[in-house]
């Protein structure tokens, strides 16, 4: 028993030594070498794109920051005016609203206050009251 | 001794010496080429400035900046070192050259811009901006004209002298000066622009060249395949100990490395493991492409910042032929020459080529020699001869640049201009004697692996550089307390390894060095990692520490203020202030003395040679001091075709990683 040891331990022993005497071939790959590149590439091309997006959001951001900001801005200023002042003359309430509509006409939040809109349409010397126009009425059942 | 000249002997006999028509027709017409382009380049542009001697007048386009740059690059030490190294150990090295072309696309995107809009000439000058006082500059100018010696020059010209030996069996001592005396000739003359321009034509010859030699010794070896298949059995056919008692020789000291076709080797047990490869060569990239003299000098010449960028893209391009012109080749060596590129038995080793650690560095002009027509062997001669010309020539330039604009400028503020030209001149003859002196160190010295040599000594002198070069360009809060003890912080870590290093001595596979496995078991590469590292991190906490500086004097001296038009208070003006005042005075007392004295015949003569007009520069400069500011901004329509000619550049470079990682 001792002996079949000895003699498998030193065939072992000798293959191994003649394998590593042998001129190995180079280290095996396993992905063909342009498949290895192509893959780098994308993955490069990836990190650009990545990039690229980053940098767009990043520089968009703040710039459209300032504008919504410089935008608010104004209408603040507006919406304080409006708020401070009480119109008790038709005609500046005319004037103001043709300014806005014209300076402000790409928001379509302002609200257009001319007379004309509450002119009725049977009597041209009367005005409707727009205060009964709303046609929710609640009823209550009996 | 006896031996070597010996085996130079036989060798001149076989086939060596160049002595037939058409190679020395060859030599001798590259030879007036040469020269010509130089004395064209010298009516092209006013050398009578230190613009005009020093950076062309910046008016140079593209092509000649990129060409310029490769050719700056590529000295005989590449032909000879990266063919040895890859015939010793594959084609990794060629990642020395692959990874270039990213750096050179920070230099052109990141670093120039800042250095235009600084208006500096040199980079000592750069850093003596940006951070005031003096000591800073002063060590950056030293240490970079030591490490010209050292590791560029000595290495040129030893390549050039192991091609000249084995090629042509020339005495070496005639054939280097020779080289040298018509190098410093067209530089002294010329300044920059004849440089870039016969650097130019040199990039032809180079690749011209070197193509015509790959396609020889491809055909002699049976083609690529062939090469792959035969590179793994090129071991030599003596191995065997000649003295069994004091040396036994391992077998893998003579067989090809398994993994020679792989670009990114295991981080532990390769020669030039993968973290090394990537990161290492980056951070040695970084000083050599972005913060030396040399390279920086050219594109500082160019038009424009889009010419910059544009040259920097060429010069891209040039570097991924290395690989295939110079490795390749070197590998095709080793399998046809195994005896002799491959020795490995130190007795045999010693009459093949002089050295007993081992004969790699001979494979190129092996080849030469072996395997190229006559004729033909002249063209390599002459390729030979311009990469060692180009790159000393761009050498001696930038270190008289340096020398004069940084330390002559304080030994001698009150320069003037005239002074400061003649100066550089006389300095380029200076370095060119202390290099002559260099030879003899060399060639004791003589490493068989000449490469590594180069590149270890960079790795442990250069990452403090690179570190503070980058900090500086990207972070404000970086002062010059920072700066200057990470630099000396930088240099002591360096030193540690490299004196044991060179006092143990590398060893060979034989004969292994006994350097502690404290000091020399870190790769060179990592080591450089971990400097860079340490170096970076004590420049911020000696920064964070002290005060900062303020905005006003950083604009235009930082890439976040590149853009900025404000006025900058200048960090060194009193300096510049006393300098100003000190030439204007000169400048005055010569042009009443230049009134008196009559002009003969030969001063005259004299003068217009050496580019001078003494009296008419200083008028035409005189305002030098509120010069415009260099312009970096860049018609939009150039910006996206350049940034986009660098993204492709760049897929190609991956691709070509990919493919050999």
């Amino acid at each position: 028993m001792g002996k079949l040891c000895a003699v498998t331990s030193c065939l072992l022993l000798t293959v191994s030594a003649a394998a590593a005497q042998t001129a190995q071939p180079q280290i095996e790959r396993l992905l063909p070498q342009w498949l290895t590149g192509i893959i780098a590439v994308s993955a490069f091309l990836f990190l650009v794109f990545v990039t690229l997006l980053v940098k767009k959001a990043w520089c968009e951001k703040p710039s459209r920051k300032t504008a919504v900001e410089s935008e608010s801005d104004r209408e603040n200023e507006f919406v304080v005016t409006n708020g401070n002042t009480y119109e008790t003359n038709l005609d500046t309430i005319r004037r103001k609203s043709t300014v806005e509509s014209t300076g402000e006409n790409e928001f379509g939040n302002t609200y257009e206050t001319t007379l004309e809109m509450v002119r009725s349409k049977e009597d041209p010397n009367a005005f409707d009251n727009l205060a009964f126009g709303s046609a929710d009425d609640k009823v209550t059942s009996m | 001794m006896h031996t070597h000249t010996l085996s130079m002997e036989n060798l001149s006999s076989d086939k060596g010496t160049i002595n037939n028509p058409a190679d020395i027709a060859i030599i001798v017409g590259y030879f007036i080429m040469v020269i010509s382009v130089g004395i064209w380049s010298m009516f092209r542009t006013n050398r009578g400035t230190v613009g005009g001697y020093f950076l062309a007048g910046r008016t140079m386009t593209w092509w000649p900046v990129g060409a310029s740059l490769f050719a700056s690059n590529i000295g005989s030490g590449h032909f000879v070192g990266l063919a040895g190294t890859g015939a010793a150990s594959g084609i990794a090295v060629g990642g020395f050259e692959w990874n270039a072309l990213f750096i050179v696309l920070l230099l052109g995107w990141l670093f120039v811009p800042v250095y235009l809009t600084a208006g500096v000439i040199t980079m000592p000058q750069y850093l003596k901006k940006r951070f005031g006082g003096t000591r800073i500059s002063l060590y950056l100018s030293v240490i970079s004209l030591f490490l010209y010696i050292f590791t560029k020059i000595s290495v040129d010209m030893f390549s050039g002298a192991v091609f000249i030996q084995q090629a042509l069996g020339w005495n070496i001592y005639v054939a280097v000066i020779t080289l040298l005396l018509i190098t410093a000739l067209y530089t002294v003359t010329g300044g920059l622009a004849a440089l870039m321009y016969t650097d130019t034509f040199q990039t032809f010859v180079i690749i011209a060249g070197a193509f015509v030699l790959t396609g020889f010794s491809f055909v002699q070896v049976g083609g690529y395949s062939a090469l792959l298949a035969k590179y793994s059995s090129a071991t030599p056919s003596n191995f065997s100990s000649m003295d069994p008692q004091r040396y036994n020789i391992s077998p893998h000291c003579y067989t090809p490395r398994q993994d020679a076709f792989n670009l990114l080797r295991d981080p532990t047990t390769g020669d030039l493991p993968w973290p090394g490869v990537i990161f290492g060569i980056a951070i040695v990239g970084g000083w050599y492409w972005c913060t030396d003299q040399v390279i920086v000098q050219r594109c500082l010449a160019a038009r424009s910042l889009t010419h910059v960028k544009a040259g920097c893209i060429m010069c891209g391009y040039l570097k991924l032929l290395p690989m295939f012109l110079m490795v390749f080749p070197g590998m095709i060596s080793r399998i046809l020459y195994p005896d002799e590129v491959g020795c490995v038995v130190p007795e045999l080793c010693k009459m093949v080529c002089g050295t007993e650690v081992g004969c790699s560095n001979i494979a190129y002009p092996k080849l030469v020699v072996s395997i190229m027509p006559n004729g033909l062997r002249g063209l390599m001669l002459a390729v030979m001869l311009a990469a060692l010309m180009s790159s000393l020539a761009s050498i001696f330039n930038s270190s008289s640049t340096l020398f004069t604009m940084d330390i002559w400028t304080r030994i001698r503020p009150q320069a003037t201009e005239r002074e400061l030209i003649i100066v550089g001149r006389v300095w380029v003859l200076c370095i060119v004697a202390i290099s002559i002196c260099w030879i003899p160190v060399v060639q004791a010295a003589q490493s068989g692996q000449l490469f590594d040599y180069i590149q270890s000594v960079s790795s442990y002198l250069a990452p403090p550089i690179a570190s503070v070069f980058l900090l500086a360009v990207f972070v404000k809060r970086v002062n010059e307390m920072g700066a200057f003890w990470g630099l000396i912080g930088g240099l002591l870590m360096g030193l540690c390894r490299m004196l044991p290093e060179f006092w143990f001595g590398t060893g060979s596979c034989i004969f292994p060095s006994n350097c502690p496995y404290l000091v020399c078991g870190v790769h060179y590469l990592h080591f450089g990692i971990i400097l860079f590292f340490c170096t970076s991190v004590l420049v911020l906490v000696v920064s964070y520490c002290t005060k900062p500086i303020e905005d006003q004097h950083l604009h235009r001296l930082v890439f976040s203020l590149r853009h900025s038009k404000e006025e900058r208070k200048d960090l060194d003006w009193e300096q510049e202030e006393r300098g100003r005042r000190a030439q204007r005075e000169a400048e005055e007392r010569i042009r009443e003395m230049a009134q008196e004295e009559a002009k003969s015949g030969i001063c005259h003569l004299v003068r217009r040679f050496c580019g001078g007009g003494g009296s008419e520069a200083p008028e035409q400069d005189a305002p030098e001091a509120p010069e415009k500011l260099p312009d970096i901004s860049e018609d939009p329509v150039w910006k996206y075709t350049v940034d986009a000619n660098a993204l492709i550049m760049m897929t190609v470079a991956v691709f070509m990683w990919g493919y050999y990682a």
